[in-house]
């Protein structure tokens, strides 16, 4: 694939319960290219949460490889994946994990903490973001006092606050009403076309898996296009 | 935002924990600053009453040697120096003395500047009859007046029997009643002129029967020119000063003379005065004692309360740092999943830490200084800023404080940056 941001070949993971081991990820092979939206659907459990740990360098896999524009993250320190990490990839966790005791503006700008260096991570940047999710009347709030919509755009700017190339995003319409969800929608697709960010998205919700590039269906830890 | 600002705002949202646990420092830091406060202060107390002890024990010391010099002054002397051949029996039986020595000896004991004996009086001393007073019998002592051992002819503090003049007796009681004797009366006596200096108060002791003149016309009197019966002499009434010690010292200089002490109301005096020193010194010593075993029970006290005190509060301050990052795992995976390394995790959780110590020291010093304050007003907080000890132990104490909350939050710390941010992020 052309531009490929990210690569996952014949990735695994198991986890360790009470009744034996459990495949979460079998032999899984991905290839994500740049400015593409990938889908992730598939019911809950299937793997789709395990699949974009793995991908944004958070879970290391029980075997395969992952590279991210020819670098191997797991074969770095766990510093050095962080580091990389900081530079490379965004989150928008499905329970969105905002910081409790940190103002709206204040958790779109954590992934600056990362570095030494503001760089383009700028509050205005953060405002600017804000306001593409629609939320600049609410920047000195605290997360307790938004909505499950406001929260999850608040995740999303707080993800894009770095520039990543690659957005990893779970469910990130699932708590949301419908005109939120478009905003999102559509600063994803914003996201893709006009940064060159590439995102993979676990998703049910039907009106992102239709501006996807592709639809990956998951499985029982298994892929199929 | 900056790594400080995000630990201040988690301390705001989580100030029960932070309070706590800076509560627990504080109580530590205060109980060890007041064990420790509390002996130097006692130190510095035990210091200053035996020290005041000390100044009015010699105070009064001088004040009971300045009453026994009185008191020797009007009782008398306690030694008497003889010739070597005196016999003793008919001394101590109060018959006459009938050997004599050198009159040179009193100048030549006095030039030794011997420190043994003092106030040496050269008497020559006979008993005699009064032909012109009906035969009447007396005891005749000459004496030339005193002579300074210590210092040469003249005693500092004055001599305790002042000399007679020349062509002068002093009487005794009984002399004066029975002749009609009255001072400057002029009379005869054994052919030759004499005025009445003085006629003494009764004594009841053979004084009230003696004659005193001047020694040169004493011994022509009694026909023993340049000749001395007895020196009178006060003993130095110092430590070590035995009869013994003042025989040899004498013996030194006049190994012809003998040496008696003579047991009167100042030597018991004298002893009493060395009872009521050494009891004094026993008081002292034995406050002195009380004081060293109060302060190292004290310090027993201390050597066990501050570290129990100490491990309770890093007990206290590490179960509730586990207690905060456990609640913390979420935001700090956040962190780590947005590329925080796990140094910049850890001081996160250390700063908390040390803020934790360096509240809890502050709280604790103005803890400790009101309790002081409250116990004994200004007083023990002066003598603190006076004691480089106190001040230095209080530092070390301040100073140990954030360290130890640092040291206990380090395990926990270990733990927020170990975690697997998948681990809590992945439970969706």
């Amino acid at each position: 694939m052309p531009n490929e941001i990210c690569h996952l070949q014949l990735v695994s993971k198991s986890y360790r319960r009470a009744d034996g081991m459990v495949a979460a990820l079998r032999d899984s092979t991905l290839t994500l290219g740049s400015g593409s939206i990938t889908a992730l659907a598939g019911p809950s459990g299937s793997g789709k949460t395990t699949l974009l740990l793995i991908a944004g360098g958070l879970l290391k896999p029980d075997a395969g490889e992952v590279h991210w524009n020819g670098d191997a993250p797991y074969r770095l320190s766990a510093d050095g994946r962080a580091m990389l990490r900081s530079q490379t990839t965004g989150f928008v966790f499905q329970q969105f994990h905002l910081i409790p005791y940190l103002t709206v503006l204040e958790n779109v700008m954590v992934p600056g903490l990362a570095h030494k260096s503001n760089g383009c991570r700028t509050p205005e940047y953060a405002h600017q973001l804000l306001a593409e999710v629609r939320l600049a009347h609410r920047t000195h709030h605290l997360p307790r006092e938004l909505s499950t919509g406001e929260r999850q755009r608040v995740a999303l700017a707080r993800a894009l606050f770095n520039r990543p190339r690659l957005l990893l995003a779970d469910e990130p319409t699932a708590n949301l009403d419908d005109e939120s969800a478009e905003h999102v929608i559509q600063r994803l697709v914003t996201y893709t076309t006009n940064e060159k960010g590439t995102l993979l998205v676990a998703t049910h919700d039907p009106k992102l898996l239709k501006v996807a590039d592709r639809v990956v269906h998951i499985d029982a830890g298994k892929l199929r296009s | 935002m900056n790594g400080l600002q995000l630990v201040t705002k988690e301390i705001r949202l989580r100030r029960t924990n932070f309070i706590l646990s800076t509560l627990a420092v504080a109580v530590a830091v205060a109980v060890g600053l007041l064990a420790l406060w509390q002996l130097r202060i006692h130190e510095h107390q035990t210091r200053e009453y035996l020290a005041g002890q000390r100044t009015q024990l010699e105070e009064e010391m001088k004040k009971l040697e300045d009453d026994y010099r009185k008191i020797t002054k009007e009782l008398g002397y306690n030694l008497v120096l003889l010739p070597a051949k005196q016999d003793l029996a008919a001394y101590y039986a109060g018959h006459a003395m009938r050997m004599t020595m050198p009159q040179e000896y009193v100048t030549r004991l006095a030039n030794t500047n011997l420190m043994t004996v003092q106030h040496l009086l050269p008497i020559v001393e006979q008993q005699t009859t009064w032909p012109e007073q009906g035969d009447q019998s007396i005891v005749l002592v000459g004496t030339q007046g005193e002579v300074s051992a210590a210092t040469g002819n003249q005693h500092q503090k004055g001599p305790i029997l002042p000399a007679v003049a020349k062509e002068h007796l002093v009487i005794g009681y009984r002399l004066a009643v029975d002749g009609d004797l009255q001072p400057n009366k002029r009379v005869m006596f054994r052919g030759r002129e004499f005025t009445i200096a003085k006629a003494l108060p009764e004594r009841g002791t053979k004084e009230d029967v003696t004659v005193w003149a001047a020694l040169d016309e004493a011994q022509e009197l009694l026909g023993c020119p340049q000749q001395l019966h007895a020196m009178m002499a006060l003993k130095c009434h110092c430590e070590g000063n035995d009869l013994a010690a003042i025989r040899a010292s004498v013996a030194q200089v006049l190994p012809d003379v003998q040496v008696l002490e003579i047991a009167d109301k100042s030597h018991a005096r004298g002893r009493a005065r060395d009872r009521a020193h050494a009891a004094a010194e026993a008081a002292l010593a034995e406050e002195a004692q009380r004081r060293a075993d109060l302060q190292l029970q004290r310090e027993s006290l201390a050597s066990w309360l501050i570290p129990a005190v100490w491990c309770s509060a890093a007990a206290i301050v590490g179960v509730l740092a586990l207690l905060n990052v456990r609640e913390r795992f979420s935001e700090i995976g956040v962190l780590r999943a947005f590329g925080l390394r796990a140094g910049q995790v850890l001081r996160l959780v250390l700063a908390r830490g040390l803020l934790v110590g360096i509240l809890g020291a502050g709280l604790g010093l103005f803890a400790a200084l009101g309790a002081c304050w409250l116990y004994d007003g200004a007083v023990p907080l002066q003598t603190i800023a006076v004691s480089p000890t106190a001040r230095q132990e209080g530092l070390l104490l301040m100073a140990a404080a954030p360290i130890l909350t640092m040291l206990v939050a380090w395990p926990p710390a270990l733990l927020a940056t170990q975690r697997d941010p998948a681990a809590v992020l992945g439970q969706e």
